[in-house]
């Protein structure tokens, strides 16, 4: 399966950095969509693709920053990479601290711009590889019984198999068994892998009161 | 006894006939008094013929000279009417001998006949200026042989003078010899009195003319000039037949003010309205002044124009202070606009600097495209394009912020207040989106042109909206909307209105926001308002505050259609 195309997104309400904006990046291969408000942005459907946005930091109605919070709270993860018209500090804190590639100031130089959306796609088709990873973890873990994940919580805490039976009522074989086919469901190669899974998926031990 | 013929003659020998006529009397001895009855003739000579023993006495001749024309019963008639007269009447001899007074003259003179008769001085009771006058007049009546008027003035039996209108009739004998003067006299004292005062108060409103600091006219129906008083002549320097042809006011009158002005008068004649103008009019030195001028119609009983009145009153200084009065306020506009650039300035750069980055970034495109193993000349093509359009865009910022930075015409232009409003919201979009307004704008297609000053009405606009701005700084849990709305109104008025959703105006503070120096801006000039409000009200708009909206405030002014 291939991943598609990655796309650009820009948002700037000002024409002639819009247009200068889309041909800058289509001239450098990549797809790029612009829109003139945060608010046409947010209602437009969007391609499911690595991407990066380009935003400026000063629009009407719903500004720049507004829209990164935003899009936090609505967990749509897009990288973003700032423009300005006038980069004061207080401001591009604020994006950096929020999570912003880059923050430039207008006019800047067209590599900067560039790389930074490079980088900015790259950290996406990361972000997206971990996520279909995590995905691809939970659907495992959720395969499991849950005596299955009983027994994983403590295989994985460091328990001997007799020390899971003793905790679980049951016999050293039966946790063998349920201990098998967790490996083979999570298809991990190694106690080690599943250990380094586990901690993925963010399982702890519960301790049975 | 004599008989003795007398006849004047002068040194030539010609008969000069003063005396009117040839006298013949017999007489005993040739009387003296005959002689001195002459005395006023210079050279004269009597000649006697045919001397008669039977000579009366002196006396005796002398009677019979007063009684020449005879004492007959119709006489004595004419006398009792002439008592009744109430005229003063006297009848003189030849010479202007004394002959007869009536009463009325006797009462006048305080004398009695007799002692009237005795005077030999005939200019005896005569004012001393006026004897020259009645001397010259007997003269020409020698020659011209007719009666004649005249205006004397004669003594009075207690020494005062009166005014007297005396009528001199001469009857002439059958050779056409004055024999006789006839003399009446009306006393004319009150009217002369009249006629005086009349004249001195004519003098007096005419000093009063001359005098005041305006100049006067009077004009025919059809402005053609018929008076000038003193001080136009000497203010224009011309004659007074210059002052009064038909193209006085073509010679004096600044060109561009004589249209206005012959517009004017050809309307005020046929509406007979008073009227006012200012206008320029060239002074002797050939420099002109600004003067006031204001004309009424005189109209006769038919309601006719039959005269205009005007004055023009020298307004040269009013105009210098009212000049300098609008410079210095143009400056302190100036300065006010400069201080609201330096606010916006920020704003300013960031409109520059938006094509100047799009020129950039499409300059940088344009060589990718063209460095391309395959060259995309349709991508490059755009890019130049855009560069082109983003320029001139960068240039026409640059210009509006030099309008609105340097001094200004004071000119005043046919505008089109949708575009005008627009070039403002170009330059302040920036700041408005910087402080997360919504601008809307609801302009009437149809808007009419006004007259005015567009740096001027700008600075209103740009006032308005700036403080708007300001207003919704600290609004945070409601939309901040600026509106910004054009119409027509019913007065031919177009009236801007600028509505924020603002912090509004506090009620105690409402009555002071156009006052100088009154701000509710932290570090504010307190000018804005003030400075907008009579660059509106010299436009002949009002600026104003529109209660009833909530929240925030609305200013809303107007300026006249461009007729």
């Amino acid at each position: 399966l291939r991943e598609p195309d990655a796309i650009v997104w820009v948002v700037d309400d000002d024409v002639s950095v819009r247009e200068a904006l889309g041909s800058l990046i289509r001239s450098a291969g990549l797809r790029v969509e612009t829109f003139v408000s945060a608010q046409e942005f947010l209602a437009r459907t969007r391609t499911d693709a690595p991407s990066c946005l380009v935003l400026d930091v000063r629009l009407p109605g719903l500004g720049g920053l507004d829209l990164q919070k935003r899009m936090a709270e609505l967990n749509l993860e897009i990288p973003i990479v700032f423009i300005t018209g006038h980069g004061d500090v207080p401001t591009s804190v604020r994006a950096m601290k929020a999570g912003a590639i880059e923050f430039l100031t207008k006019p800047f130089a067209d590599k900067d711009l560039l790389d930074a959306i490079q980088q900015a796609i790259k950290h996406d088709r990361a972000a997206r590889q971990q996520q279909a990873e995590m995905k691809e973890l939970h659907v495992r873990y959720e395969s499991l019984t849950p005596r299955e994940q009983e027994v994983m919580e403590r295989v994985v805490s460091g328990l001997l198999n007799k020390q899971v039976a003793a905790e679980l009522g049951t016999s050293e074989f039966t946790v063998k068994v349920h201990r098998g086919k967790v490996m083979r469901k999570m298809r991990a190669d190694s106690l080690a892998d599943l250990v380094r899974m586990s901690e993925r998926l963010e399982i702890r031990r519960t301790k049975k009161s | 006894m004599y008989y003795v013929r007398i006849s004047v003659v002068d040194e030539n020998g010609v008969n000069r006939n003063v005396a009117g006529r040839v006298i013949e009397f017999k007489f005993d001895s040739l009387p003296d008094a005959l002689f001195a009855q002459c005395e006023v003739i210079k050279t004269l000579e009597a000649r006697a013929e045919n001397i008669k023993p039977e000579m009366p006495d002196k006396d005796e001749a002398l009677e019979m000279l007063e009684s020449d024309p005879g004492s007959s019963r119709s006489e004595m008639e004419l006398r009792q009417i002439l008592e009744l007269a109430p005229q003063l009447i006297a009848v003189y001899g030849p010479n202007r001998e004394r002959l007869y007074a009536n009463g009325v003259f006797l009462g006048y003179l305080g004398l009695s006949l007799e002692e009237w008769r005795q005077g030999s001085d005939r200019d005896e009771f005569v004012h001393p200026d006026d004897r020259e006058r009645v001397t010259g007049h007997f003269d020409r009546t020698l020659s011209s042989g007719a009666g004649f008027e005249l205006e004397l003035r004669l003594r009075k039996r207690n020494g005062s003078y009166r005014w007297l209108l005396a009528r001199y009739n001469p009857l002439h004998d059958d050779q056409g010899q004055i024999i006789r003067w006839y003399v009446a006299c009306t006393d004319i004292e009150d009217r002369k009195h009249a006629e005086q005062a009349l004249k001195s108060s004519e003098d007096e409103l005419r000093q009063l003319i001359d005098v005041i600091p305006q100049q006067v006219f009077v004009f025919g129906e059809d402005w053609s000039p018929l008076f000038a008083n003193r001080r136009e002549l000497e203010y224009t320097g011309l004659t007074p037949e210059e002052a009064q042809s038909k193209d006085a006011v073509a010679r004096i009158f600044h060109p561009e003010d004589l249209e206005k002005l012959e517009v004017l008068r050809e309307r005020m004649r046929t509406e007979g309205a008073s009227f006012e103008m200012e206008a320029r009019i060239r002074g002797k030195d050939g420099a002109y002044r600004w003067f006031l001028i204001r004309d009424n119609p005189l109209r006769d009983e038919q309601g006719h124009i039959v005269r205009w009145y005007g004055t023009r009153t020298d307004i040269e200084e009013r105009k210098q202070t009212e000049e300098k009065l609008r410079q210095a306020h143009a400056e302190l506009a100036r300065v006010a606009r400069v201080v609201t650039m330096g606010e916006l300035a920020a704003s300013i750069a960031h409109e520059v600097n938006q094509p100047i980055s799009g020129m950039v970034m499409n300059g940088n495109a344009c060589l990718r495209w063209l460095a391309a193993d395959a060259p995309n000349l349709y991508e490059a093509r755009e890019n130049a394009r855009r560069i082109v359009r983003d320029g001139k865009r960068a240039g026409e910022v640059i210009a509006r912020v030099r309008a609105l930075a340097t001094k200004t015409a004071t000119e005043k232009v046919r505008l089109d207040m949708n575009e005008l409003t627009q070039e403002i919201i170009a330059l302040t979009r920036s700041e408005i989106n910087k402080n997360g307004v919504t601008l809307r704008t609801e302009f009437a297609s149809d808007v009419w042109p006004v007259l005015g000053n567009r740096v001027e009405l700008q600075q209103v606009l740009l006032n308005l909206i700036m403080n708007g701005i300001e207003a919704m700084r600290t609004v945070g849990e409601r939309p901040r909307d600026l509106v910004i709305q054009t119409q027509n109104d019913e007065a031919d008025q177009v009236r801007i209105t600028v509505q924020d959703s603002g912090i509004g105006l506090d009620p105690q503070s409402i009555q002071r926001i156009f006052d100088a120096f009154y701000s509710t801006k932290h570090g504010g000039m307190g000018m804005g308002l003030s400075i907008s409000r009579s660059i509106v009200e010299h436009h002949g708009g009002r600026l104003r505050t529109v209660t009833g909206h909530s929240p925030g405030a609305t200013f809303q002014f107007t300026v006249p259609k461009y007729h």
